[in-house]
Parts: C-alpha cells; structure tokens; sequence
C-alpha cells in the first residue's frame, strides 16, 4: 500500500530536514505533513453551519482525502455541485465547469451539436459582447479552453487566484444568458467543418478512429463521432443551438471545480454568490445502451505511406469492479518498453514504428484499444496476426508473470500521479469522475486497488473480456499500386 | 552543522525515500567531473523528472550526415552497461519509469520520470544509458530503420510536414536548414562508428548539465549525481552559427493532391532569446497570433470561420529565433487567408500595437508566466532552457518586471524593425493544382515553387540554388547580450510567448477522432 508507507516517510524526513532549515543551511525537503481529513471536515461543518445561519442553502456532501490535501464536495440548493481542492503552495486556481451533456445525449441528426455548443459558449451573452470571456481571462493572464467527450462537456480556465471571482461570474452568466445570434452560430459552425477536415478528413488516423467508434458501438450511444458527421454539421441550424442549450445547460446539470490557491470559505462563498440566484431546471433523460456485442472488422485504404491497425475490446462502464485489473492488462500489454506487444511488434522482428494501448473508460462502456502504426511496406494483417498470437498466449501457454504485474502497477501508479500534478489536471480528474460515474471513489481509491490485483485477477479478465465476441478491428491499407493497362502486343507496365 | 554532517543528512534522507540499500556516505562516487545540477523543488507528487541535458544537437551533424545526432541520442537507449535493450527496457518498466530523448538543433535531453522510491535505481540505469549505452551495430540498425519509417509517418501529418518543411526551407542552404531526422540519403550513409564517435565526443565535461524536478532538495540532487554520474574531460564537436537570411517573398507548395484542407506556415527569423529586444518581441506576438483575442485569430478564426486552428509563436534558436504563424483553411479559402495574414503583418510592422493592445500583452504575458511555473517539471524546463539560450540569469525570477519594463515607444520600434514583411517565407501544404495558379496570382506576392507530393523540401537545397530571381541576402546575426557561448545555447518556443499549434487541444473535443 502507497500511501501509509508515503506517510511515514513523510513525518520522518519532516523531523530530519528541521535543523538545517532553522539554521538557514543546506537545502530540506519541504515534503508535505499528512493530511488530517477530521480537522478538515470539521472546519468544513463549521463553515456548513455559518453559511446556513447566513441562509445559504448549500450542503456539504463529503470532504475526503485527495492528493496532498482534502477535496470538499458541496451542492447547493438549485442542485449545482462544487468540488474545491485548495492548495495553498500554487498561485493560480484551475476553474472547471462540467456539464453532464455529450455526444451521447444528441438525436439522430444532430450528431456534432454537443461538441459545436462547446464553441458556441465562447459566444456573446445579453450583458456581454462576443469574445468578452478570452478578452477578460486572457488580460488577467489566464487561459481559456473546452473540450466535449462521449458524457460531458467541459469548460475550464486557469487564472492567478486573486481573479477567480471575475471568473465564476462570467461562467454563472454563459451558463442562463447566452445569446446566439444567426451570424456567430455561422461562423461558428464554419470553424468546427474545418475542424473536422482537420482531424478526420485529412488524417488517416483521424479515419481509423472514427470507423472504430462506428463500428464498436454501431447503433449505440457512442456510435456517432464526437465531432459529428459532415451531412449532419452541414444541416444544423440556430433553432436546435437554441433548443440544445435550454434542454442541457443549467446549473443542476453542471459540476463546478476548483482546484488551486484558495482559501475554501471565502471561495464557497463567491460561488453561492454568483450561482446561488440560478434557477434549476429538470434534468433531461440520460440515454442507457446495452454494450453491444459480436465481432466486427472493416479494412479502409488509407492515403498514407505506412499501414495502420486498430484492435478494440468492447469492456463494460468505468466504475466496473474489473476496471483496476483491467487498467494493470492494458499497461502489461503494450505500455512499455518491454511490454508483449513492444517485443512481438516493435522489437523481434520488428514490423512497426509504434504500438500502445489505451483503456478509454465511459459511463455506458469502455474500449480497450491497440494502436498500432506499421513500418512502411509491412502489412497490417501481419500486425493482427501478432496481436491475436500475443493474446492467445496472454491467455494460455505464456499467463501473466509476477514480474509483468510489478511493473503494470508501477506503471500506473506513476500515470496517476503525473495526471495530478498541475491544478488543471487535478481539477479534469476529479471532473471526470464526478460528472461520469457520480463518484470520486474510483479516483480516490485507484492506487490501492490497483495494489490489490493480484497475477490471477488480471488472467480472468483477460480471458473473459480479450474474446472474439468482443473484438473490433480497422485495418488502415495502402492502395495496391497501380498497374498500367497492357498494350497490344507489347510488355506490361509496372 | 558540520561538514560530515551536512554530508550525511541528506544521504538518510535519500535512504528513506529511495529505499537505497547501502548508505550513500559509504558509495563510492563515480570517477570523472560531476555536472552542473539544478532543481526545482515541489513537495508533491511523489514523482521525480530528471532531464540530461547536451549541448550537441543536430548542428553538429556533419555535412552529408544529417540525423546523426538524432540517431545516436536515440540509440543510447538500446541498452547500456551490461544490460542489452530487452534488460534495460525491463530494469525501467520494472520500476514503472520512463526516459525518453528530445534532440533539436543545438541540444539533446535524456527525460525521465519516475516514482521517489525508485529515484537511486533510476538514476543508475540513467548514468549508464549517458556513460556507457551499447550502441551494437545491430541497435542501430533498428534505430535507423525507425527514423526511416518516421520520415514516411512526416508526409502523412501535413502539419508535421509543413512545421518541417518552413525549417528548411526558411534557413535553406544553411546550417539551420538542415534537418534533424536527417533524410533518406544522409540517415544511410551514417555509419555504426560515427554513432559511437558521436557519442563520445558529446559525453564530456563542460557538455552536461543535470535537472531534477520534484521533491528532492538540491543536496541529495547532487549526492545522487556525485554517485552516480562522473563525466570525463573532453571538448565536444563545434557548432556552426547560423545566420538570418533575407531573400524576398517565398513560398513553397507541397502538393497534396486528395486533401480538401492546406497548412499554411508563414516564418521570419528574428531576434536571439538573450536579446534585448525578445520582451518586446513576446509581447507583440501575444497580440499578433499569441491569444485567442489576437488579430490572427479575430479575423481568420472569429470573423470568418476560416481555421480551428490559428495561431503564431516564437522558436528560439541558437543566435536567432524564429517567429512563425499558421491556419489550417479550406482549399479555396488558402490564397484569402494568406493573403490576410500577409496585410495583417504589414499593418502591424507599419502602425504597432495601440496603447491599449500593449497594456493587454503585457498583462498577459505576466499572468501566464505565473501559471508557467505551477509545476516544478514546467519551471525546470523553463529554466534550463534559459540557461541554454545565454539568456540573463534573471530572466525567469524577473520576467514581470522586464515585461512592465518595455515602453509603446520601445515597442513600436522593435516591431517596425522586427518583423519585415517584404521578407517573408510560407510553405503550404494543400492541392497544388488548384492552388497554385492563385497562390502565383495572389497579392501576397510570393515566389511560388511547388514541390510533388513524394518530394523532399530539401530537393530545393540540394539543386544549390534558391528559386526565384533575387539572390539570397544573409545577414549576420545581432550579438548576443549576455553569453555568446555557442556550448551555452539551442532552443525550443520561448516559455510564455507563444500559442503553439501543438501545445493542446485549443477547444478541442476529448474523444473526437
């Protein structure tokens, strides 16, 4: 176990650092002390009971140990959730809003409308010009971005923490007061066809992605791109950007998140400030999908100079009790150096420039995925051939060793803490979870229950999820080359 | 505290976070010199970045050798000490790090990441990977085989290839022009010795310096390396300077003749990192293409939808830096929007910025530079790559005040001098045949040349001559403010003052393919 173990270590070296720093010699460690989650869960009902003496409706849900510190889970009256992780050692505070609205929740001829209302949030409100928000965060030296996935959609700005006010007003108001004009949806739509072109039209792995989602999930949920399909882009009109955001944008649907250099009461209370006057609305029916099942392969040409290959594994939702064994086989399959796929595609005979898996976890189901990019004149049938034989084995004459399993949690361990460190990446992870799985349990507990899977957990879920009913894959191939026609009488060509 | 003491301290602290096996006052250091450390201290997470930095990069590749440094800094990996590749990738998976090589054109870095507790270990396998790598004739062979196949995965990105390409094609038939990933000519006729010589020549004294970010105090930093590593004296390859170039309008055309989208780079070179004009020169690029409120921005993405991604931004280099804007148009829109960039460029060299404008940059470039340090992995690079560049030593600490420092009067003369539209490079990648006739036809007035879709920008070069009427104008270099050192140099985009295209996903969607 990790963290006990970090503790201790911890509250040692504290002791052992104090004499050179009091005496202003040598350089100490200033490691953080380990968190006392009561002492801040009681200052937290403090403030709990302040705020209602004070009539703010607001609830504390939870304050549980994240990171170095605590993360306090609070929700107010007209159902808006909000998460604060202060971290008094960094001097800007990551602001998130998440909205429990993705490509997912479109109907049948508006896919893209989720991804493209991201845009459109940039827009102008009935108090605010267009491009007020980037103009505002970015004179304060912040920055402003946004992102749409299967589930959410996300907003986030990272600012100096003395502007975080400024900040929550402006996204208390995008959130009830946009104004969508007929001209800026125009434009608006003009950049995301562009996108598209960039990411999916012009891009051979942009291609494979897209004809995986498609033909993983089929008449799924997650069957249509995140971006949208060219002929339904081309069709959307004001009238469903309009109807789309009085259906999804609300403040009981959204989770807001701060993570950074605050102090938690006073913080709280500009968010009850600026979004306790919002009205609630009713949440719209979240779609629900049995995970398709069955196997599936298409190959496409590709205008490429090498062959491409993607393998999918269709694995139940991310909040799934074999999620933690599932994330140490994806690591032990090719995220390494010495991973099996690494040797039976990159090394021994080496017929690929680069191999990787991903586990991309959902809340109606996940992928497991391999990427793989041949080495030019090499095949992409070979590269499955690999595949399946190194599966094959994982799962008979070659089990899982202890070794592989050591180094698979290693792995992830050192995953986790990398996607923790800034404040931004703090504030996603606690977003993702929240928003996807209405929990922070998988993220809180991830290190000790990747700890506990043992080399037998990760062989059953290999054996039961890694299975041809499960299987997906695209080949990306070259064109055959051309071969001029044979002229009467004379030599072909070539 | 005693000197034994203060020498002892920090060896239990490593005891206790690394879980050495031996105490460290007993190790035997390691013979040679022990390099310049820096650290960046940060008390979580429990994860340590170590960057090996080598001031040999790609311009110390012989002429005819181009990719040597790229293929040698990439075949250190391949085992070392007496563990071959398979061992080595085993002892780093084992501990769950990873360590990676970044080569550019003055510089190569050997980063790795790995959990505290496993920092000693780490750390030994890193000493061997710089000090003693293999390089079997076989390793390199695959090496080779890998930077092949990557030069083949470049004309399938038109991004990559035309973030290549204005390289090349900008400081063509100099020693910048030159490219890292070599080509398929320059990469096979490298030799297996060469590699080795490489190699080295670059370990040595003088040639190294070591960063460590994370939560690890500047004393056990160094009794680590002190162990670990001892560099042997030595004098690394020189470098040849390159030089600015002025030479008219160009624009080379990659044709791509299925792609319904062109990537349009447009680049100048201006002044060194250490320069004193480079404040001035950040903080007009914040309004040229810096922000997403930037004219580039307002008039090619906000007002016209004509790009996703538009942006421009600063690549400090070794005695210049290159200053770059893009956009990635629909075919038809391609000559428009250059032809927009190019007035939008020319208004800004002629009128400035306006009050206002410059109030704004530097508000923004002082809050951003905040954020810039809030991880420790972000500061050490930051800070590292100053040193590299020459730049002063309070460049970082003191970067708010030199920002507040620069006056409209200031700024509207480094503009004016700074960015010369009358001498101005392009590459785009997009259909040749359509595009072509209107690029020739267009106001911006480039020399167009267009090159076919299985061609290599140094084909241009390689024929010794620059298409076009006017002969190349080269212009020296200004000089450097504070170290002209060349060993003291190479560069990346300057910390702060740019929007790079690929620095994230500029409201892109997670999960879009």
């Amino acid at each position: 176990m990790k963290w006990p173990l970090l503790a201790i270590l911890v509250a040692t070296h504290a002791a052992l650092a104090a004499e050179p720093r009091a005496a202003g010699k040598g350089h100490a460690m200033q490691l953080p002390k380990p968190v006392d989650v009561k002492g801040a869960e009681d200052a937290a009902r403090t403030r709990e009971a302040a705020l209602a003496q004070e009539g703010a409706q607001v609830r504390l849900v939870s304050v549980l140990p994240f990171g170095a510190g605590v993360v306090e889970h609070w929700r107010l009256a007209n159902g808006l959730q909000v998460v604060l992780a202060s971290d008094a050692q960094v001097p800007v505070v990551a602001v998130q809003s998440w909205l429990t609205v993705g490509s997912a929740d479109e109907v049948a001829g508006k896919t893209g409308l989720a991804h493209l209302f991201e845009h459109l949030m940039f827009k102008s409100t009935q108090t605010r010009p267009a491009g007020t928000l980037d103009r505002v965060l970015e004179q304060m030296g912040g920055s402003a971005n946004a992102a749409t996935s299967l589930d959410y959609t996300f907003f986030q700005e990272t600012v100096p923490s003395n502007h975080v006010p400024v900040v929550l007003e402006m996204e208390a108001d995008r959130l009830v007061n946009l104004d969508l004009t007929a001209a800026a949806f125009r434009s608006e739509l003009s950049v995301v066809r562009n996108e598209r072109r960039e990411v999916v039209d012009n891009d051979p792995d942009g291609q494979i992605d897209e004809t995986m989602s498609e033909l993983a999930w089929g008449a799924h949920p997650y069957g249509h791109p995140v971006i949208g399909t060219e002929r339904d882009l081309a069709g959307l009109n004001v009238a469903d950007a309009r109807q789309f955001y009085q259906t999804h944008y609300a403040a009981s649907q959204t989770l807001l998140v701060l993570v950074g250099g605050f102090e938690p009461g006073a913080l709280l209370r500009e968010v009850i400030k600026h979004y306790g006057v919002l009205p609630s609305a009713p949440a719209p029916q979240r779609p629900t999908a049995a995970l398709p099942t069955g196997a599936a392969q298409r190959s496409l040409v590709v205008d490429a100079g090498a062959e491409r290959l993607a393998v999918a594994w269709r694995l139940p939702p991310g909040d799934h009790a074999d999620m933690p064994a599932l994330d140490v086989l994806t690591e032990l399959l090719a995220n390494g150096d010495s991973t099996r796929l690494a040797h039976a595609l990159l090394y021994d005979k080496p017929i690929a420039s680069h191999a990787s898996a991903d586990l991309n976890d959902s809340r109606l189901g996940s992928l497991l995925q391999v990427h793989v990019t041949l080495l030019p004149g090499q095949q992409a049938k070979e590269a499955l051939a690999r595949v399946d034989a190194t599966v094959k084995a994982l799962n008979g004459a070659q089990p899982v060793t202890d070794a592989e399993l050591v180094a698979a949690k290693n792995r992830l361990k050192m995953a986790h803490f990398s996607a923790l460190t800034s404040v931004d990446g703090r504030a996603e992870q606690l977003g993702h979870f929240l928003t996807g799985y209405g929990s922070l349990q998988p993220l809180l507990r991830f290190s000790s229950d990747v700890e506990a899977v043992a080399v037998a957990d990760v062989q059953r879920v290999a054996q039961r999820y890694l299975v041809a009913d499960r299987r997906v894959v695209v080949l990306g191939e070259m064109a055959p080359p051309k071969v001029a026609g044979k002229r009467r009488g004379g030599r072909s060509k070539g | 505290m005693s000197p034994l003491l203060r020498r002892i301290v920090p060896c239990m602290l490593v005891l206790l976070l690394t879980g050495l096996a031996a105490p460290c006052a007993l190790a035997k250091p390691k013979r040679g010199v022990m390099p310049p450390v820096l650290v960046v201290e940060r008390p979580w997470p429990p994860v340590v970045q170590v960057r090996v930095l080598l001031n040999t990069g790609s311009l110390a590749d012989p002429p005819g050798q181009e990719g040597l440094a790229l293929l040698t800094w990439d075949s250190v990996l391949r085992g070392a000490g007496a563990r071959d590749r398979a061992q080595m990738a085993q002892a780093l998976d084992a501990l769950g790090a990873h360590l990676d090589v970044q080569v550019d054109k003055l510089g190569a870095s050997l980063v790795g990441e790995v959990l505290l507790e496993h920092l000693d270990a780490f750390l030994a396998l890193l000493a061997d990977t710089l000090l003693a790598p293999q390089l079997a004739d076989a390793d390199i062979e695959q090496v080779r085989a890998q930077l092949l196949a990557d030069l083949t995965h470049l004309r399938d990105d038109d991004s990559a290839l035309a973030h290549d390409a204005i390289g090349r094609y900008l400081y063509r038939g100099q020693a910048l022009g030159r490219p890292t990933g070599g080509t398929e000519i320059t990469l096979r006729a490298i030799t297996p010795d060469a590699v080795r010589q490489f190699h080295k020549h670059s370990v040595v004294a003088g040639n190294v310096r070591v960063g460590f970010a994370g939560p690890v105090d500047e004393a056990t930093a160094k009794q680590l390396i002190e162990k670990h590593i001892g560099l042997p004296p030595g004098t690394p390859p020189k470098v040849s300077l390159p030089h600015a170039v002025k030479d008219g309008r160009r624009l080379l055309l990659i044709d791509k003749p299925r792609h319904s989208q062109s990537e349009v780079v447009i680049a100048w070179p201006t002044v060194a990192a250490h320069h004193k004009d480079m404040t001035a020169v950040g903080i007009a690029n914040a309004i040229l293409g810096g922000t997403f409120t930037s004219r580039l921005n307002r008039e090619i993405r906000e007002l016209r939808g004509w790009s996703y991604n538009t942006w421009s931004a600063l690549s400090s280099g070794p005695q210049l830096t290159t200053w770059a804007l893009g956009f990635t148009p629909e075919t038809a829109d391609a000559p428009a929007a250059l032809e927009l960039a190019v007035k939008i460029l020319e208004e800004m060299a002629q009128q400035g910025l306006t009050p206002q404008e410059l109030r704004f940059a530097k508000d923004y470039l002082k809050g951003m530079h905040l954020a810039s340090l809030e991880t420790a992995e972000r500061e050490l690079g930051m800070r590292m790559r100053a040193q590299q560049l020459g730049m002063a030593p309070d460049a970082i600490d003191n970067y708010a005040a030199h920002v507040e420092a620069v006056d409209y009067k200031t700024i509207q003369r480094v503009l004016h001098e700074h960015i010369r539209p009358e001498h101005l490079t392009a590459v785009v990648v997009g259909q040749g045949r359509l595009l072509e006739p209107k690029l020739r036809e267009s106001n911006a007035q480039f020399e167009v040349e267009l090159l076919p879709a299985d061609g290599q920008p140094e084909h241009t070069t390689a024929r010794g001559k620059a298409v076009g009427a006017r002969p190349a104008q080269v212009e020296e270099a200004p000089p450097p403010a504070v170290d002209d050192d060349p060993a003291d140099s190479p560069g990346e985009d300057e910390p702060g003052e740019g929007n790079d295209p690929d620095d994230g996903d500029d409201r892109a969607p997670e999960g879009a393919p």
